[in-house]
This record gives structure tokens, sequence and C-alpha cells, in this order.
């Protein structure tokens, strides 16, 4: 297939929000053909893409961060005392807090870990390219 | 070849005409007047290179993402730090758009 073909898919792949398809699309044509002006460009496009989702992620990492910060002044965590005792004392459980808690500390070490991922897949697109370029 | 030739040489009349429709209809709706041709130069240029389209349309896309505004609206300032993080994208775009 012609490198345009190639780099059409990609781009109908990262219409659809594919950004696996994409990049696996973008590593195939590097493979099969020289990277060229056309490549450079699909890849800036599938970068733009990660750091659009990067910026989305840490955003909710920003929003979760301020959630927890806001649960450790003495304030809140006089108000979370005061509803587990009431909870305990007129529903006869404890007030699920801590599960709360802990959910969003998952979510936000998963953000963490998908942040870390498109970093290193951004790495890997550059590489490859360059490397490509260089065996020419 | 000359398929292709052909095939890309329709694309381009048919976007220069949509172009220039677009034009006039914008000019008979709104009043204003537009500077001579630029849609129809514009859609003819667009519509030549139709794996160009895919990569403007994207591109786009990205740029309503990134700023959470339509690429028409945002500011120079804006597009300078496109340009500055995207260089291949961003003179692509401006080639491809004929700024």
């Amino acid at each position: 297939m012609p490198q345009s073909s190639y780099v059409h898919e990609v781009m109908q792949a990262l219409k659809r929000d594919g950004l696996d398809e994409a990049i696996k699309l973008y590593h195939l044509s590097i493979r099969r053909r020289q990277p060229s002006n056309i490549t450079e460009v699909a890849r800036e496009l599938i970068e733009q893409h990660i750091d659009v989702r990067i910026g989305k992620l840490q955003n909710r990492i920003n929003e979760i961060e301020a959630q927890l910060a806001a649960r450790k002044t003495l304030r809140a965590r006089l108000q979370c005392g005061w509803r587990r005792i009431t909870s305990f004392f007129i529903r006869g459980k404890p007030f699920p807090e801590t599960d709360d808690e802990n959910e969003l500390q998952a979510e936000l070490a998963e953000h963490k870990a998908m942040i870390e991922g498109l970093w290193r897949i951004k790495a890997r697109l550059r590489a490859a390219e360059a490397g490509r370029a260089g065996v020419s | 070849m000359k398929k292709r030739v052909a095939k890309t040489a329709a694309a381009g009349g048919l976007g220069f005409l949509a172009g220039l429709l677009l034009e006039r209809g914008l000019e008979s709706l709104t009043g204003m007047d537009f500077v001579d041709g630029v849609f129809a130069v514009g859609g003819a240029v667009l519509a030549s290179l139709q794996v160009n389209r895919d990569m403007v349309e994207v591109a786009s896309k990205n740029i309503r993402d990134m700023f959470g505004k339509d690429p028409l609206e945002i500011s120079e300032e804006e597009w300078n730090l496109y340009k500055e993080k995207y260089p291949k994208s961003a003179v692509y775009l401006e080639k491809a758009l004929g700024v």
C-alpha cells in the first residue's frame, strides 16, 4: 500500500477516537515505507490526540487531589468523625467514608499510571520515526 | 495515473464550486462582502488533496479539544502556541488552507 493509504487509515482511526489503532497503523506505515513529511504530520496529530487525553486525565487528577486535600482539613475530619458516630448509633453501621477515599486513591493511581503509559507511547513514536529515519 | 489526475481535478472542481456556493450564500445571508474567492480557492485546495482533508479535519478536531473553541476562533497567541508545540502540523495546515 502507498504511504498515503496508511496515513489515510491513521486519520480515519483518529476520527473514530481509536488511538490504539492509529498508533498501530502509524508504526506499520513507517516500517513498510521511509518516513516522510506526511508521516511526521500524522505522528504530530497522534501526539496531539495523546496530549488531549493527558490533559483530561490531569484535570481529573487535580479534581481528585483537591477532594482528598479538602478531607484532610480539621473541619472536614471533625465532620467525618461526627458522621461516623451518628451513623453508627442511629443506623448501626459505620459511615463508609474510608471506602470512598480508597476508591478515589485507586482512581488517582490508575490515572497516573495511564499518563505515564501515554508519555511512553509518545516517546516510542518519536524514537521509531527517528530510528527509521536514521536507517535511511 | 491518468485516472488519478482526472479524479483529483474533478474533486478540485467540485470543491471550488462548493466553496463558491458557500461564499455567495454567506454573502447573501450576512450581507458581508468576503475577500474574492477565498472560500472557493480554499475549497478547491482541500478537495484536490483528499488525504490532506482528513488531516485538516483531525487537526481542527484536536485544536477544538485543546483550546475549547473552533479553529477559526483561536487567537494568534493560541495559534503560536500550537505552532511551537506541533511545528509540522502547523506548517501543513497553513499550506493546506493557503494561509
